[in-house]
């Protein structure tokens, strides 16, 4: 029977907490960063509910991983390369389980609840969702395990990326040289939170963002445009329980109207803001719109910036002719 | 359960919320002017633009009649704690609406998270913006 792993969520609470006081102290005298005590209040107590759901399919989880490893290809064993390995191979699990979090409602029904708050503090962090089982989000690993990386093993790094990703919910550190190149950072994380069209979708990184840049899907932080924080539409609770459940009802909601199974099947694993009758929009849509928006402004700019240089070029043209007909010197206008 | 989750992780988390309060992070919206309410509801909802602009007493949110997607709509701005949360009352959004005499403006919605929208305005204005939402339902 192989040692079994500390628990390093559960390790690091303590930890999160301490960093959480000092923010909130860093907001307080260094104006870095905001909270919003009812809004903290509901993140935190979103964090108490996840811990306690985990622990009520924690097992469940396990066995299907179990099951799962004791179908395994390979014996793969405790070597150091196949903790580095386990690594990587859960890091690109998590990209694509968050990915596909955001692009499938159903799965977003899930991850919502961790983009609702208008906020982002080390507290954001913490609001987690209830119903990540549902959303079948731990079918990611089960490769991992099928591939024969001990589950104990892969729960460890899931564990490890969960602390990681803790500390970059933090407007206080701006930007970190170098190690923006490779990782997970607030900066980019920020940018995952923003629902500015420009920002949407993008950054799904755990720990390493060499996903996003694989894959097509990292964005950095304009500091033009800062980041808005929250939701295409946002919330307007604070109670725990219909942060847990909205997009559930909304769901439940649009199939009940649903006219047909393809209807009910874009309702549910479509993209999230999908509508049969176009009144709300997706992701894809919002951004079309934006870029739409952005070279409509570029183009009056640009008729605007000919229309007054040439404008000018006039009067200078003008001026010329006036000082040569004078017998003045004439300069030359560059514009 | 063991003693760390029933008595540490419960004290932590009354202590940060404890911290807020004490340092003043229970604080509400508020709209400065009519140009900031159609620039925030530009952020919130983009490409809505804002024709006319009623902010409710003190600035506690605003009614916007406006256009987006180049059609007539009309959109709430409405204080969530220190943020603000728009809602675009389209007819099919909109479940009642109700002027009382005191100016204040009642719209029930059909929506999860705010069913209840209650907004302070000036003299007259409840009326206006309840004839200006039920004739948007109708058309």
């Amino acid at each position: 029977m192989p040692e079994a792993f500390p628990n390093v969520v559960r390790l690091a609470i303590p930890g999160f907490v301490v960093l959480i006081a000092v923010e909130i102290v860093l907001w307080r005298f260094a104006r870095r960063g905001r909270y919003e005590t009812r809004d903290t209040a509901a993140s935190l107590l979103m964090g108490v509910g996840n811990l306690g759901v985990g622990l009520v399919f924690a097992g469940a989880i396990a066995a299907v991983h179990g099951w799962f490893y004791d179908h395994r290809l390979f014996d793969l064993g405790r070597a150091w390369w196949v903790f580095v390995l386990c690594f990587f191979g859960q890091d690109l699990a998590y990209y694509w389980f968050h990915r596909l979090a955001h692009e499938r409602r159903w799965m977003w029904a899930s991850h919502v609840v961790h983009h609702s708050s208008q906020h982002y503090n080390l507290s954001t962090a913490l609001r987690q969702t209830w119903t990540s089982f549902f959303s079948l989000s731990f079918v990611f690993t089960l490769p991992l395990a099928w591939i024969g990386f001990e589950p104990a093993m892969i729960f460890l790094f899931g564990g490890l990326s969960l602390v990681y990703q803790f500390w970059i919910h933090t407007e206080v550190i701006r930007t970190m040289g170098p190690f923006e190149w490779v990782f997970n950072t607030p900066s980019h994380h920020r940018v995952h939170h923003a629902f500015n069209p420009r920002y949407l979708d993008a950054n799904y990184a755990g720990v390493l963002i060499i996903w996003d840049r694989l894959f097509g899907s990292f964005v950095a932080e304009d500091m033009r445009e800062p980041p808005r924080y929250g939701l295409v539409k946002n919330l307007a609770t604070f109670n725990p329980l219909k942060i847990a459940t909205h997009e559930w009802v909304a769901i439940l909601r649009d199939v009940a109207g649903g006219r047909s199974l393809a209807e009910v099947a874009a309702y549910t694993w479509g993209p999230p803001g999908w509508s049969a009758d176009g009144s709300r929009k997706t992701s894809a849509i919002l951004q079309a719109e934006w870029r739409a928006r952005v070279a409509a402004a570029e183009d009056e700019a640009q008729v605007h910036e000919s229309e007054t240089r040439a404008a000018l070029c006039g009067a200078a043209d003008r001026g010329a002719a006036r000082r040569g007909e004078e017998g003045g010197y004439a300069d030359s206008v560059s514009l | 359960m063991d003693v760390f989750f029933l008595i540490l992780a419960p004290i932590g988390v009354l202590a940060a919320i404890g911290l807020t309060w004490i340092f003043g992070g229970l604080s509400d919206a508020r709209l400065g002017d009519a140009e900031e309410a159609a620039r925030r509801l530009a952020e919130l909802e983009p490409g809505f633009e804002s024709d006319e602009v009623t902010l409710a007493e003190g600035g506690a949110g605003a009614l916007v009649l406006g256009r987006r997607d180049r059609r007539p709509a009309i959109a709430a701005l409405i204080p969530f704690g220190d943020r603000l949360v728009s809602r675009v009352l389209s007819p099919k959004a909109v479940v009642a609406v109700e002027a009382a005499d005191d100016g204040v403006l009642r719209l029930r919605l059909g929506d999860y998270t705010s069913p209840r929208i209650a907004l302070r305005l000036p003299a007259g204005e409840a009326q206006r913006w309840r004839a200006r939402i039920e004739e948007a339902a109708r058309a």
